[in-house]
């Protein structure tokens, strides 16, 4: 049973031949093609990808996503959309989301997680015991303003050691991003996103162990088999290869 | 299955699991690719292309999995004995213009006239419109796109060539799919063609007598480039097009 622990929904998103209604039965039968049996969501917005949303936007993301767990609780593991910026009303939403069953948390770009703003986040997530799933990137070109690379996210992990968080975007922090994070134990990183460079994982492997790297996929914008092609077709043992795919989620995510 | 897109040789950037001929050879047969059109990767960066080409072709196994696709730069005063040469003395297939890397534009008057030449010489031209995603590219190093809509304007400016978009993405493909189905001098490599439900509306925007499977190893996993097409969850005609027939057509294999 393969996790996939980085997957996006939303309200705004079709059905896969552009009609509407939602594209999540879709999104299960696809991933299951692949032996993906688990997929973590969250949902960035119901009108797209907010980078800055309201309150009121990421309350109702987040309800679309438990209503898909909900709905489907054999499949989807619900994460917690979060803007740190709303400051207090972020812990407000957080505790009604852990209240409702999400198993996780997403944080992308309003806000650098090395940002003071997100220490409080930080600290909850660990006292509830919820990993911390955060967009970050070294980009040459494109980088947004408040976008976290893996300085930022190694600096949250110096200050949260007993907090699990998750750099999103292996292909994305490369190298640098791999040596960045390494001395933070608590501090793992997810194969999303990006194009199925040959040999990164490895060098992750090599440098984190396989017991801090999580596939996921960052569908629907990539492709479930390219993404997973990143393990399947990488140098490893058996052993590494199942941490990866399916024992670092459970234990993460305590199932 | 026919690769239309690989590579040998070293990449500047960071270390490849497999670099030499005979590797990136063992790790497409290792995936069930029989033949893949390999270019070299020093082509990118040495100032005359025919080095890269030379050194390459002289590494390749007779009737081995691999088939040269010579680096052409048009832009250099040597670009049609390069060609020439590529296709008698040193057996290409093909030949990959890389407009980005060389710094040309593709509706300049030696690129048309490139591209007229290999038409009349036989030799399907792959137009790589990328390498790698521009985010990752070292920041000093910013190569940039070449946009899929140049690369189809010199498609239909050469009618006698045919022409192969190399690296081109999954929105390009999609959006440039009317433009594409006009021509019947274009075909899409698959290789950086990535979306959830990317195999099947590229199908529906292209037709599956377009498209080639392309790995673009062995900077990509090949993997990768199979896995999408299960994904694609293709009729078996679907799929000896787009893995071999499109391609043994093309090259004449
Ligand atoms: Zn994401």
């Amino acid at each position: 049973m393969i996790y996939d622990t980085h997957v996006h929904v939303g309200r705004a998103m079709r059905r896969f031949d552009g009609s509407a209604g939602e594209a999540a039965e879709e999104m299960m039968a696809r991933a299951r093609l692949h032996g993906i049996e688990r997929q973590c969501i969250s949902s960035l917005g119901n009108r797209g990808y907010l980078a800055y949303p309201t309150l009121a936007e990421v309350r109702e993301a987040n309800d679309h996503v438990l209503e898909l767990s909900t709905a489907h609780p054999e499949h989807y593991l619900p994460f917690c959309y979060l803007d740190p910026r709303h400051e207090g009303a972020t812990l407000d939403e957080l505790h009604r989301c852990s209240d409702r069953g999400v198993v996780g948390i997403k944080l992308w770009v309003s806000c650098k997680v090395s940002d003071p703003l997100v220490d409080p986040i930080l600290e909850r997530a660990a006292a509830l015991r919820l990993p911390v799933l955060q967009h970050a990137w070294n980009k040459s070109v494109g980088q947004r303003e408040h976008e976290s690379t893996s300085a930022d996210v190694a600096e949250a992990g110096r200050r949260h050691p007993g907090t699990c968080i998750i750099a999103a975007h292996l292909m994305g922090l490369g190298c640098r991003g791999v040596l960045d994070i390494a001395p933070m134990p608590d501090v793992h990183v997810d194969l999303s996103g990006g194009d199925p460079e040959a040999g990164i994982l490895e060098y992750a492997v090599r440098h984190l162990g396989a017991e801090r790297v999580l596939f996921g996929s960052d569908a629907p914008g990539r492709s479930y088999g390219v993404q997973l092609g990143k393990v399947l077709g990488a140098d490893l043992t058996p052993g590494q290869r199942d941490l990866i795919l399916w024992g670092n989620a459970e234990r993460i995510l305590r199932l | 299955m026919i690769d239309i897109n690989a590579y040998a040789g070293p990449w500047p950037f960071r270390a490849l699991p497999a670099s030499a001929p005979s590797e990136v050879a063992d790790v497409l047969q290792a995936a069930g690719i029989a033949r893949a059109l390999v270019s070299p990767l020093e082509a990118l960066f040495f100032e005359d292309p025919r080095v890269a080409n030379e050194r390459l072709a002289a590494r390749l196994q007779p009737e081995g999995t691999l088939l040269l696709c010579a680096v052409v730069n048009p832009r250099l005063a040597n670009w049609r004995p390069v060609l020439t040469t590529a296709r008698e003395s040193l057996g290409a297939r093909a030949i990959k213009l890389h407009p980005g890397y060389h710094l040309y534009e593709l509706d300049s008057p030696a690129a048309r006239e490139c591209l007229a030449a290999a038409g009349e010489a036989g030799l399907p031209v792959i137009i790589q419109l990328r390498m790698q995603d521009a985010r990752a590219q070292h920041p000093l190093c910013r190569i940039p796109d070449v946009p899929a809509a140049a690369a189809l304007e010199a498609a239909r400016s050469a009618p006698g060539a045919q022409v192969v978009l190399g690296g081109i993405r999954f929105a390009e493909a999609r959006g440039q799919g009317d433009a594409i189905r006009a021509l019947a001098n274009v075909w899409v490599d698959l290789s950086q063609v990535e979306y959830v439900d990317g195999m099947r509306q590229v199908i529906q925007a292209v037709g599956s007598d377009r498209l080639l499977l392309g790995t673009h190893a062995p900077l990509f996993n090949v993997r990768s480039a199979l896995l999408k097409l299960d994904e694609g969850l293709l009729s078996d005609a679907e799929r000896a097009a787009i893995t071999r027939e499109n391609a043994r057509r093309l090259l004449r294999v």
